[in-house]
């Protein structure tokens, strides 16, 4: 990892991020409905306010500016952490975001727990036995896993083990036991993609010419396995990780509903069906902010997993 | 006389492919002792490096169907994994042709010659955990041994400043600093027999007589056994004590160097060298016929040279092909053997030992 490499991937997440932001607010400003109008009937209680109150509205906010001064303003307000305040509550964006984002972490997470610990040795034990019942099994269960949406499975999983066993909450996220369901549900979707990426991609390094080498040397099988192939499998697997964790925010959205679990996708959604546009502003850069990092981290991860690879991107 | 260190008797390794079965080592026969270097020559296809495989049992994906292969007294063919585990790491090493490769790209240098060391001085129990790096299990101490000894060792076969090499990566290394690499990995479990399959094909002439003269010094200073395979009818004259002459997996003509490369009683010996020499009035002929390899998935009635040798007789074709002691030490398979000097006689030849390494016909 070089000094220079590291800072040309600086800059360019702080492009990518301007980009992101950008898109942001420009979608939401060019989508119908008068923010001040909306406001304002919001405030008399649904009555539809007078063209005069609208434009006073408008000039005490700013809201005549050109489209470039008022992102800027709301760029510059947004780097301090004040991401503008709710439409429809006296709380700040940045406060109710805030709220929401430890149970969405907590949710993506548990699920990319609950991902690997299924996927990995999955994928691990078919590799090492292709063509095995155990390679079968595991093959059938990522396309059930992939195939099945996860909605479905949550309300199965709410039936099932909610319901009917009793054994678990149905909903809301009150503490560790209410992240079960959910998590299972989101990870058990993941699990199957990331299963099958490990099994092709261990299948393919077992078949290298070091992996015989090693053997030559006396390593047992399972140093060959999990030393040897992993390590080198691991790199294709660490993008779709990444890929997937993003994927986690998406689905989040679908699996808070679901459990009513009150996280950053259900704020997002209420966000968008209120017209709340500050809220979806600020639940959509934060998603994009997220989604850079762990690009990032995936980058710094494949430097350190493979010595070839230079954060430059190059790859000698 | 004792028994020889490596035996190999009669060894069949076939491969099931979609097109059928495909005998690629059919009944080969030869020893290595300890203290000598045997090569085996052959063209591509001619099944050397299934049969170096074959011997370190990494024949995978084909599998040996007949014969015996005796070392160090033991019986390789019926080993089980742990036994063969045991043997890889404490007597038998295996070079392959390709340094690039051969390394794992994501260790260091000195991580796999350290590991080989570990393995060397503890083959049976190797924790996983350990070998991870798992920071409780890992064995500091031990690993930093063995990373002494790895420097030790980067240091014998030729790698400058070993102390930073060590912690290299091998992309960061040449391909003859790689193909050295390679080798310490194999010193590594002191082995008794050393199995080297083209080991110098993918290197610089330079290079390659620097690890073949390696190789000569380790059979003069550690007594150990090597089998050396190649193409390179230079590297074997340069090297070896005894040659085998394989073609279509059988062994045409098998005895000392000196005899065999100036000597050669076999028709397939004698076309194969008239390849190589330089500025010699090389039959085109041959030449041409030698750019065409038999199709291995064909039948094996008869002598396997028989379509494109010039001595061909109809019992050439039909029968089992004897083998025949030309000299107590010298075998050849070849219906009409012994040749005498006289049939040869239109052929001049020059000593291809006396081109040495020198030459590069890989063409």
């Amino acid at each position: 990892m070089t000094g220079a490499g590291l800072c040309k991937r600086l800059l360019t997440m702080a492009i990518v991020l301007l980009g992101v932001s950008l898109l942001t607010y420009g979608l939401v400003f060019v989508t119908p409905g008068d923010p001040a109008r909306t406001i304002l009937t919001q405030q008399m209680g649904g009555q539809a306010p007078s063209q005069d109150a609208v434009d006073q509205f408008r000039a005490e906010n700013g809201l005549d500016d050109p489209f470039i001064v008022q992102y800027a303003r709301w760029m510059g307000n947004a780097l301090q952490g004040d991401l503008g305040q709710s439409y429809y509550s006296d709380r700040s964006v940045s406060d109710m975001i805030v709220q929401r984002l430890p149970n969405t972490i907590g949710l993506a997470v548990a699920s990319m727990l609950v991902a690997l610990v299924i996927a990995l040795p999955a994928g691990i034990a078919s590799a090492s036995n292709p063509g095995s019942r155990i390679d079968y099994a595991a093959q059938i269960g990522s396309l059930i896993g992939v195939s099945m949406p996860n909605f479905w499975l949550g309300y199965l999983l709410i039936i099932v083990c909610a319901l009917r066993l009793n054994l678990l909450p149905v909903a809301g996220a009150a503490g560790p036991k209410y992240l079960v369901l959910p998590s299972l549900t989101l990870g058990s979707g993941m699990a199957a993609v990331i299963a099958r990426l490990v099994r092709t991609a261990m299948l393919d390094v077992l078949d290298d010419a070091y992996i015989q080498a090693a053997r030559s040397k006396g390593l047992r099988e399972r140093i060959l396995v999990y030393k040897h192939a992993l390590r080198n499998a691991l790199v294709p697997v660490v993008t779709i990780i990444g890929l997937q964790l993003s994927y986690v925010l998406n689905g989040a959205v679908v699996i808070e509903v679901v459990f009513q679990r009150p996280g950053l996708g259900t704020l997002l959604v209420d966000a968008i069906f209120a017209r709340d546009y500050p809220v979806v502003q600020g639940v959509t850069l934060l998603i994009g902010v997220i989604f850079v990092l762990v690009n990032f981290a995936v980058d710094l991860t494949y430097s350190r997993l493979d010595p070839r690879i230079d954060l430059g991107g190059e790859h000698t | 006389m004792s028994e020889p260190l490596l035996r190999v008797e009669n060894l069949q390794t076939r491969f099931d492919t979609d097109h059928g079965t495909v005998d690629a080592v059919n009944g080969v026969s030869f020893t290595v002792d300890r203290g000598e270097i045997v090569g085996i020559l052959g063209e591509s296809g001619s099944g050397k490096s299934v049969t170096a495989r074959s011997i370190c049992r990494l024949e995978d994906p084909g599998n040996i169907v007949g014969g015996s292969i005796t070392f160090a007294e033991r019986e390789l063919t019926t080993a089980t994994e742990a036994t063969l585990r045991r043997l890889r790491g404490n007597k038998l090493s295996m070079v392959f042709q390709d340094p690039t490769e051969s390394l794992n790209p994501v260790f260091s240098v000195g991580e796999q010659i350290a590991e080989s060391v570990r393995v060397h001085e503890s083959s049976e129990t190797q924790r996983l955990l350990d070998f991870l790096g798992v920071s409780p299990f890992r064995d500091r101490s031990a690993w930093e041994n063995a990373r002494e000894r790895a420097i030790e060792l980067l240091d014998q076969v030729g790698i400058p400043n070993p102390e930073a090499n060590v912690s290299s990566f091998p992309h960061e290394f040449s391909g003859g600093l790689r193909q050295r690499a390679v080798l310490a990995i194999a010193l590594a479990s002191e082995p008794a027999l050393l199995v080297a399959d083209e080991p110098t094909t993918a290197l610089d002439t330079t290079t390659q007589a620097d690890i073949l003269s390696r190789l000569r010094s380790l059979r003069d200073e550690q007594n150990i056994g090597i089998l050396l395979i190649s193409h390179d009818i230079g590297v074997i004259a340069q090297t070896c004590d005894r040659v085998v002459v394989l073609y279509d997996g059988q062994v045409m003509e098998a005895g000392p160097v000196e005899r065999i490369l100036t000597a050669p009683e076999r028709p397939y010996t004698r076309a194969l060298l008239s390849c190589s020499v330089r500025n010699s009035d090389a039959d085109k002929q041959v030449q041409s016929a030698m750019a065409r390899p038999r199709d291995p998935s064909s039948s094996h009635e008869g002598c396997p040279f028989a379509d494109r040798c010039q001595y061909v007789t109809e019992t050439c074709r039909s029968g089992p092909i004897p083998t025949t002691e030309a000299a107590s030490d010298h075998r050849l398979a070849c219906v009409e053997a012994p040749f005498s000097e006289a049939k040869f006689v239109s052929e001049q030849q020059e000593i291809p030992a006396a081109n040495g390494g020198q030459q590069n016909d890989t063409a």
